[in-house]
């Protein structure tokens, strides 16, 4: 299978500060592949680097077999890689139904003659686009917040709109940064049947996550991350008994004498 | 259908009736006065102008258009069942031809916002009615405050893209006012048999131009870098304007023949329509023009581009919106609407000079906007509105508070900071916001 996503030697610094160096990584579409690792190994800048929100200062980045580092944001986004954001980003005065829309702009093809004399093609846009965004809002769970602005909703909803915020955009690959983080078990279970879902659909799914059950229970492949460079790769099982990983998350064993 | 209804009504009868209708009465009430109840009479002799409070076209007006509005707003929709039922109808037609199907699926869904669309659209035409019924009777000189006002009106609503939509702040937005002004005021100079009205179009595309060319290399940056950037702007072509002997004649202003500005209307030696008249009728039109345009781009996937890139620039990115393109895009089309009534002015006033495009001026219509509220359409017009006819009126009262007039706009404007930061009447977002926590 031709990998979906994959990043070569990919190395970002900030002045003398190394956030991550030749970090190498394939993603497939149908399979969850997890990013972990502690506080401050750059997995977050990894993301912001995979779309466009850092240049990369060296690597390369190929989509589809196309090489996207140095496109801007948006363009990386039509081309079918959308992301959540670790804190939560949504526009925060739109209603969740808009936060939707807003996602779709690349898509809809109305021009100016429609939406300025309102000819049936604006209309039917219109109405296709809230459509679609309330069957997005029901497949996560959340439809009957549809009109409620997104600053007001509680947080674990929050966290829902923005993954169906992404998936307004139609992607091929899903970058989910830390989705689980301050949920509750029941939260975090729909989390996960959401997740599920998607890989069935045949989204390519690259996580970062800190709950190591649902690490361990979904992914299909891990790396971990330990300042800025791949410590080990694998499947779950392999990695939870790595002891590399261990001493990455725990510290060292201490030997006795 | 039904539980959509019902659902409606209890929302409509808990928030409008109480307190909408009356407060928009109040508004209407506050806009219409100043000007209703009195009139302008000029002294030849000193030169002055004196103002003389006649009751009788406020009495006319009042009783032509605002009992009609009164009734319908306070009584109409909700206890006259008749009137109720006839209402209900026409909204569940509307709502039949809408793209509204959706409505089912959520039956609370708050498709309170498309029916507050619907009630717009019925004040406005109401208020419509009652300008052209005021423009038909009203005094030359309170006339031409009030189409004075319209240019306000454009130019509040053309800045209040840049500012409350897309959260650009604009500075030197009256530079633009200043350009579509000796745009017109040098073709009328030079080819002196082109009407005004046909010089609307290209001026806003040369607004739009110029609007580009200053905010391509600041909008890249992030925040107030533009707001200093437009703040120089406007400084730099009032310096220009005052130097450019050659084009602008300084100081001296350039003068516009009459004959290209707005001409009254006669038919067989009988004059239809004054001079005043026409100016009203066609700044009237413009501003009513200029509210559908925006309202549709507002309504369209551009508008929610721009709250969206207002909101949260980064994310807005990675949902794949060009934000670049739409900063652009809000501040091309904000200065182009500037240029447009600078047009306007040119052809109202006959007479351009370097003193349009001051801070003060700026500053002025960036008061008129954070007034009525940002990002709102009615709040542009109320708060131009309000800001142009009250200090004129201040002044014909006492003549000696003209001096004062910027005190009050700082008065008015830290007042609204502190009490009412999203202004008299907030955009719909915002107030649906509050509305939910109380």
């Amino acid at each position: 299978m031709k990998p979906l996503l994959s990043v070569i030697n990919l190395t970002k610094t900030f002045g003398g500060l190394k956030a991550f160096q030749d970090i190498s990584l394939d993603a497939y579409p149908g399979k969850i592949l997890t990013i972990i690792g502690p506080n401050g190994a750059g997995k977050t800048t990894l993301f912001n680097t995979l779309t466009g929100i850092y240049t990369p200062d060296s690597g390369e980045i190929y989509f589809e077999g196309e090489r996207v580092d140095g496109l801007p944001t948006s363009a990386i986004c039509c081309r079918g890689m959308a992301r959540t954001f670790q804190n939560i980003r949504l526009f925060a005065e739109m209603t969740a139904l808009e936060n939707i829309q807003v996602a779709e702009f690349s898509r809809d093809v109305t021009g100016w003659h429609d939406l300025l004399l309102r000819t049936p093609r604006f209309l039917r846009s219109e109405k296709e686009s809230i459509e679609r965004a309330f069957h997005l809002l029901e497949s996560v769970g959340i439809v009957n917040v549809a009109n409620h602005l997104a600053r007001n909703l509680p947080y674990g909803l929050q966290r829902k709109l923005e993954i169906a915020r992404a998936l307004a955009t139609k992607p091929r690959m899903l970058l989910l940064d830390e989705p689980g983080a301050g949920m509750n078990p029941t939260e975090l279970n729909d989390l996960i049947q959401i997740i599920l879902k998607l890989r069935e659909e045949g989204t390519g799914i690259l996580l970062i996550e800190h709950h190591m059950k649902v690490v361990m229970q979904i992914s299909d492949e891990v790396v971990v991350l330990d300042h800025g460079e791949e410590l080990a790769k694998g499947i779950p099982s392999e990695i939870s008994v790595n002891p590399q990983v261990i001493s990455a998350y725990l510290g060292e064993a201490l030997t006795h004498p | 259908m039904d539980c959509w209804v019902s659902g409606w009504r209890t929302r409509f009868e808990k928030t409008v009736k109480t307190r909408r209708s009356i407060l928009a009465l109040f508004g209407l009430f506050l806009i219409a006065s100043p000007f209703l109840f009195s009139s302008l009479i000029p002294n030849p002799a000193n030169g002055s102008v004196s103002l003389r409070l006649s009751c009788k076209a406020a009495t006319e007006f009042f009783l032509t258009t605002g009992v009609i509005t009164l009734v319908i707003l306070l009584l109409g929709p909700v206890t006259i069942p008749p009137l109720k039922q006839f209402l209900q109808k026409t909204i569940l037609c509307l709502k039949a031809s809408l793209p509204s199907s959706i409505f089912e699926k959520v039956p609370e869904a708050e498709d309170w916002p498309r029916l507050k669309i619907k009630y717009t659209r019925i004040l406005g035409v109401i208020l419509i009615l009652a300008s052209l019924f005021f423009g038909c009777n009203a005094s030359p000189e309170t006339l031409s405050l009030v189409t004075r006002t319209g240019l306000h009106m454009i130019l509040a609503l053309g800045l209040n893209i840049a500012v409350g939509m897309a959260g650009l702040l604009v500075l030197g937005y009256a530079a633009f006012y200043q350009l579509g002004a000796y745009v017109m005021a040098v073709t009328a100079n030079n080819y002196p048999w082109v009407p005004w009205w046909l010089l609307l179009l290209p001026t806003f595309v040369i607004g739009a131009i110029v609007g580009t060319l200053v905010g391509l290399p600041s909008l890249k940056l992030r925040g107030d870098y533009l707001a200093i950037v437009t703040l120089g702007f406007g400084e730099a072509f009032h310096e220009l304007s005052r130097n450019l002997e050659s084009v602008t004649h300084a100081d001296q202003g350039l003068t516009i023949p009459a004959a290209c500005g707005f001409q009254s209307i006669s038919f067989h030696g009988e004059t239809l329509l004054t001079q005043d008249q026409v100016a009203f009728f066609c700044v009237l039109l413009a501003v009513v023009v200029t509210v559908i345009i925006i309202q549709r781009i507002y309504d369209s996937r551009i508008g929610r581009a721009w709250v969206a890139v207002r909101e949260d620039e980064l994310a807005a990115g990675a949902m794949g919106v060009p934000v670049l393109k739409m900063k652009l895009l809000a501040f091309a089309i904000s200065s182009g609407f500037a240029c447009v009534a600078g047009v306007m002015y040119g052809a109202l006033i006959g007479f351009v000079d370097p003193s349009l495009c001051t801070l003060e001026n700026s500053s002025l219509y960036l008061t008129m906007i954070i007034l009525g509220g940002l990002g709102s359409i009615p709040g542009a017009l109320l708060g131009s509105s309000l800001l142009t006819i009250i200090p004129e009126e201040l002044r014909n009262y006492f003549p000696q508070w003209g001096d004062y007039r910027l005190l009050i706009v700082g008065v008015v404007m830290v007042t609204m900071m502190l009490f009412r930061p999203q202004g008299m009447i907030g955009s719909s977002r915002i107030r649906r916001e509050l509305e939910d926590e109380s």
